[in-house]
């Protein structure tokens, strides 16, 4: 009596257990989708590009894919952040991959990179114009997460076309909310190493807690 | 099975339960860039093809003959960059000596064709940045001296002017002791060089990316070329280095400066 007692709860429990393993917070999915925009490699060979640099060049598409659970929870909302990775260089500059001479100038500052994140709806708060960037230790929060307990209030849905759009969404059904275009504009100037550097960018879609 | 096993058995799946309830969705993407910064070391030259002095006049060879501006260097570098000049020469007569193409007159055994190629004086338009930060750093921007400010021939006259001659005719840089248009021998310091940049973007009437170059040939009377004058040998005029009672012999004469710049050594 006992075992029949002991083993059904118990199957019950891990049966339970084994699709809380699957289950969220609030969301029921999140997805990021990365289109790059072709070549990005920046090559500076003449002084027009030393001088002028790169004004603009579109290097990626994010689209965004939230779903909430089967049974909504109203507090379902996300956000998007980015950091570089210089795969542990000095934290303000580009990764040495080779340099061209003797190498004993100083190479290349992330600051010499500005950065924005648009979509139609200018949805990112701090992004929708170029920013420089500073430091890998700096995250850049393209959607700004909630601090402090999570409201209803705080979930801002699609479709008002306002910043900071955070809920339940994809990038099919509201394109111009859930789809960013990230932009770069390099000018170097004529203080660097030449050679070749590299840094990456980290895109993050994280649901809210 | 007993029944403490059953409970503990119990107890780590509710356990397990419990541990997997705050899951956060998160996904991710990346995307790298590549930065490739060749280097554009360039020097653009604005010159006649040939600079000629004609000394048919007295007071031309009193007075030498200046041309004023008669070559214009213009610097675009990505790299730390050092900018030179050499005196060079086909050494048809002697290594260190012009290139006498034709000669006239009825060779006097006094008109002698070895005329020393530092006679040439140069002058820069403005101060090597390095000689601004450190004055043992020699260039070119002194004015040119007086004709009658030489002291005697083989005296105490030291030439400012003078272009650099390597001893053995090459192009090679010159030492630490020598005249540099801009930045200077060695690599250490930073009145060693100037920095990358270029003169297109130049903001004032000065630029250290834009040189003009003067030139002067001043023969004398008699022609010895008095102000000919080297760093390390000193006094070159033709009477100090042919014998006394030599002069230049009448003639044509060529050489060439060699300009040269290079990425900070």
């Amino acid at each position: 009596m006992w075992n029949k007692l002991f083993v059904i709860p118990l199957f019950f429990l891990l049966f339970l257990n084994n699709n809380s393993l699957e289950a969220q917070i609030h969301c029921g999915a999140v997805e990021l989708y990365l289109e790059e925009q072709g070549n990005n490699t920046f090559t500076f060979n003449d002084f027009t590009t030393y001088e002028s640099g790169y004004p603009r060049r579109t290097i990626a598409r994010l689209k965004v894919r939230v779903e909430d659970k089967a049974i909504p929870d109203n507090l379902c909302s996300w956000h998007l952040s980015l950091n570089v990775d210089n795969n542990g260089a000095n934290p303000t500059e580009w990764e040495e991959l080779n340099t061209y001479g003797d190498g004993l100038g100083q190479n290349p500052l992330l600051n010499i990179v500005e950065i924005r994140a648009t979509n139609d709806c200018m949805t990112s708060e701090d992004y929708t114009s170029f920013v420089p960037l500073s430091s890998v230790n700096d995250v850049l929060e393209i959607i700004k997460p909630i601090i402090g307990t999570l409201e209803a209030s705080d979930v801002i849905h699609s479709g008002s076309c306002v910043q900071n759009v955070n809920g339940p969404g994809d990038f099919l059904t509201s394109y111009s909310e859930y789809t960013f275009k990230i932009e770069l504009r390099i000018k170097p100037g004529m203080s660097f190493n030449p050679g070749t550097f590299a840094i990456s960018f980290n895109f993050r879609l994280e649901e809210n807690i | 099975m007993r029944k403490s096993n059953k409970f503990k058995l119990f107890a780590a799946a509710v356990a397990l339960i419990g541990t997997s309830a705050s899951a956060q969705l998160i996904d991710e993407k990346d995307v790298s860039i590549t930065l490739d910064l060749q280097p554009v070391l360039q020097l653009d030259m604005t010159t006649p093809d040939q600079i000629e002095f004609v000394f048919d006049e007295i007071n031309e060879y009193q007075a030498g003959i200046t041309q004023y501006a008669a070559t214009i260097l213009k610097v675009s570098s990505t790299v730390s960059w050092d900018l030179y000049a050499v005196g060079r020469s086909q050494g048809n007569t002697a290594t260190g000596f012009w290139d006498q193409q034709v000669d006239y007159g009825n060779d006097n055994t006094n008109a002698v064709p070895n005329l020393p190629l530092s006679l040439l004086e140069i002058r820069q338009s403005q101060q090597n940045p390095s000689t601004a930060a450190d004055a043992t750093k020699l260039d070119y921007s002194a004015n040119f001296q007086n004709a009658n400010t030489v002291a005697g021939l083989g005296g105490a006259y030291v030439g400012t002017n003078n272009i650099y001659v390597d001893p053995l005719g090459l192009a090679t840089p010159p030492p630490a002791t020598e005249r540099y248009i801009a930045g200077h021998k060695g690599a250490a310091g930073a009145d060693d060089f100037v920095p990358g940049g270029t003169y297109l973007n130049q903001t004032t009437s000065r630029s250290e990316y834009y040189y003009t170059i003067d030139y002067r040939i001043l023969p004398g009377l008699p022609a010895v070329f008095p102000m000919a004058y080297d760093i390390v040998a000193g006094a070159q005029d033709i009477a100090t280095i042919n014998g006394p009672s030599t002069y230049a012999e009448p003639g044509v004469y060529t050489m060439y400066v060699q300009y040269i710049l290079l990425e900070d050594q």
